[in-house]
């Protein structure tokens, strides 16, 4: 079931003076669907951020069609399952912590009885159970990250969008919020995830779109996107020797220090090449296929969009 | 809008603000028991009951005039002091907590506007009460038409937060809020002067504008006016001002939210 689609989705910001237009989104297509983390990543400008505020009906898009749980996200109604840590956030500075989620909790429509109990539980999941009434002009980066949080989850909600959750936080406090995200999916709610920290998005998401210019480069799962299909390691007792292979099967492209790294040009052709070492009485301790982190491959996606006649994506590309 | 007004009351137990109010609130007590011997002293005067009468009745005035230009002060400070509320709320980074809720946008910011009105009036009301009380107490003077001009000062700060909500959404500049409220006051204290600038000039464009600008703005001067002379059990003559001030607030507080309703943030 899918939580949000997008189709389409255009946004053009209309600026004075001789700047022109600036199209923040450019015919984007995508669905997100129930249970899962999705990870929205790309350059400064890409477009993460105005995404993220049309789906909530911060920014109306210029044309496309949006659906966020089941209503266009103009109907106030769309947000009532939804939850939304903005980035570069300025909580009314005059509001403790507790009274931040106790306005949160008001303004979704909670019942007056439930919103402090509430707000204690949420205020010890991230952490600031001692700083509850200590008001938040006086928090730190971290503090403040760890709080928008708890207002974000303060309606329980369906869908969680996190833009630049980890923010300013220290390393223990990322483990924090990754273990929260972790338990909100475990419930079968769905993250929407904005971060730069590609690491952070790696080890929590299950799907990302890449962003660049307004446009969605690529769409697949994690595992995808840092797999390299056709090359393998392969641990065997090589040495520094050199295995002929034909061209129509593929090459060997490296010798390592526990084996040597080859790449194909059809999956099969793995076959061969186990024949060929198997032959030659060369034991083989495992074969793997070569994985890149996260980053390494958003850099590689980037560096070859910006690059004349670079590929517009593969799979599950828009 | 549930949570907001109680947000504008901590906003507003959390500023400077509150601490200006008291201290004209005290300046005030002070300037009633100032000129308590004078009041008792006029009282004392051994004159003839139709003089004491006008005694009565130019003490009566004294009440509603000291306390229609003492909640006048009040109205500006409040004026001036929420010209930045809505600016705020809506600025950057603040924006998207309020937005992001399952409220409509007409309930969020009519509820903000709601807020401001009901409490900074609130506290306007009370801070006359306790000027009025003790009026009553130290002059032994009380009328129930003096109400009429607390009602003066709620209508004043209606109008004048339909002006800077309005400036406040469409620029999103504190700035430009408070200098939008000084403009129309400025303006609309010239066009009392309309009779004398039609004997004066000829031009009939000059005349249209003025009329036109006379007909449409808010009319402070004549409505602080017609609440005190209601207060002072006089006929008004020309309810104009009443409503067409109200006619501007309200026209002004739809484009508001038509606005509101169209802006990204």
């Amino acid at each position: 079931m899918n939580i949000v689609t997008l189709e389409q989705l255009v946004k053009i910001y209309h600026t004075r003076m001789r700047r022109g237009n600036i199209t923040a989104l450019n015919e984007v297509s995508l669905d997100i669907e129930q249970g899962e983390i999705f990870g929205l990543l790309g350059p400064n400008g890409a477009g993460k951020t105005t995404l993220m505020k049309i789906l909530l009906g911060i920014t109306r898009p210029t044309t496309g069609q949006v659906v966020v749980m089941g209503l266009p996200p103009g109907d106030a109604g769309s947000r009532e399952k939804v939850g939304y840590l903005p980035e570069n956030h300025r909580f009314p500075s005059h509001l403790t912590g507790m009274g931040l989620l106790q306005l949160a909790g008001r303004m979704c429509g909670m019942p007056t009885s439930a919103i402090k109990g509430r707000a204690e539980e949420l205020l010890a999941v991230v952490g600031m159970d001692k700083w509850g009434d200590t008001k938040i002009r006086k928090y730190s980066k971290g503090m403040m990250q760890r709080i928008g949080l708890a207002q974000a989850l303060i309606n329980d909600p369906d869908l969680l969008c996190l833009d630049e959750p980890t923010d300013g936080v220290d390393p223990v406090g990322k483990v924090e919020i990754r273990q929260v995200l972790e338990k909100v999916r475990a419930q079968g709610k769905t993250v929407l995830l904005n971060s730069h920290l590609l690491s952070e998005v790696e080890s929590v998401a299950d799907r990302v779109a890449i962003l660049s210019k307004g446009r969605v480069k690529r769409l697949d799962s994690v595992s995808n996107l840092t797999s390299r299909q056709l090359e393998y390691e392969i641990e065997a007792d090589v040495g520094d020797r050199f295995i002929e292979i034909p061209e129509e099967i593929g090459k060997q492209i490296a010798v390592t220090a526990n084996g040597m790294r080859v790449e194909l040009k059809k999956k099969e052709g793995i076959n061969y090449i186990i024949d060929e070492l198997r032959q030659r009485r060369i034991n083989i301790y495992s074969i793997q296929p070569v994985r890149l982190s996260l980053e390494q491959s958003f850099f590689e996606l980037v560096q070859d969009q910006s690059t004349p006649g670079g590929t517009q994506g593969t799979g599950g590309a828009v | 809008m549930r949570g907001l007004a109680a947000d504008t009351y901590r906003e507003l137990v959390d500023r400077k603000l509150l601490w200006l109010y008291g201290i004209v609130t005290v300046i005030m007590l002070l300037s009633v028991f100032a000129v308590q011997s004078t009041v008792d002293n006029m009282r004392l005067a051994d004159a003839p009951p139709e003089m004491q009468e006008q005694i009565g009745d130019a003490l009566g005035q004294y009440v509603i005039g000291g306390l229609y230009w003492f909640l006048g002060i009040l109205v500006f400070l409040t004026v001036m002091g929420t010209a930045g509320l809505i600016p705020s709320m809506f600025s950057r980074g603040r924006a998207e907590f309020y937005l992001s809720k399952p409220a409509s946008r007409t309930s969020i910011l009519l509820g903000k506007l709601a807020g401001i009105w009901s409490v900074y009036g609130g506290l306007m009301v009370l801070a006359g009460l306790l000027v009025l009380g003790t009026m009553v107490v130290a002059y032994d003077l009380f009328s129930a038409t003096v109400f009429f001009v607390f009602v003066a000062a709620l209508v004043d700060l209606f109008i004048w937060l339909s002006v800077t909500g309005f400036v406040g959404v469409l620029s999103g500049s504190f700035a430009m809020s408070i200098m939008a409220a000084f403009a129309l006051w400025i303006i609309q204290w010239l066009l009392t002067f309309r009779e004398a600038v039609e004997q004066l000039v000829d031009n009939s464009l000059v005349l249209r504008v003025v009329d036109t600008l006379y007909y449409m703005l808010p009319k402070f001067s004549q409505l602080g006016d017609l609440f005190l002379a209601m207060g002072q059990h006089k006929p008004v003559d020309d309810w104009l001002p009443l409503w067409s001030s109200l006619a501007f607030a309200v026209v002004l507080y739809i484009a508001t939210v038509w606005l509101f309703k169209r802006k990204d943030y």
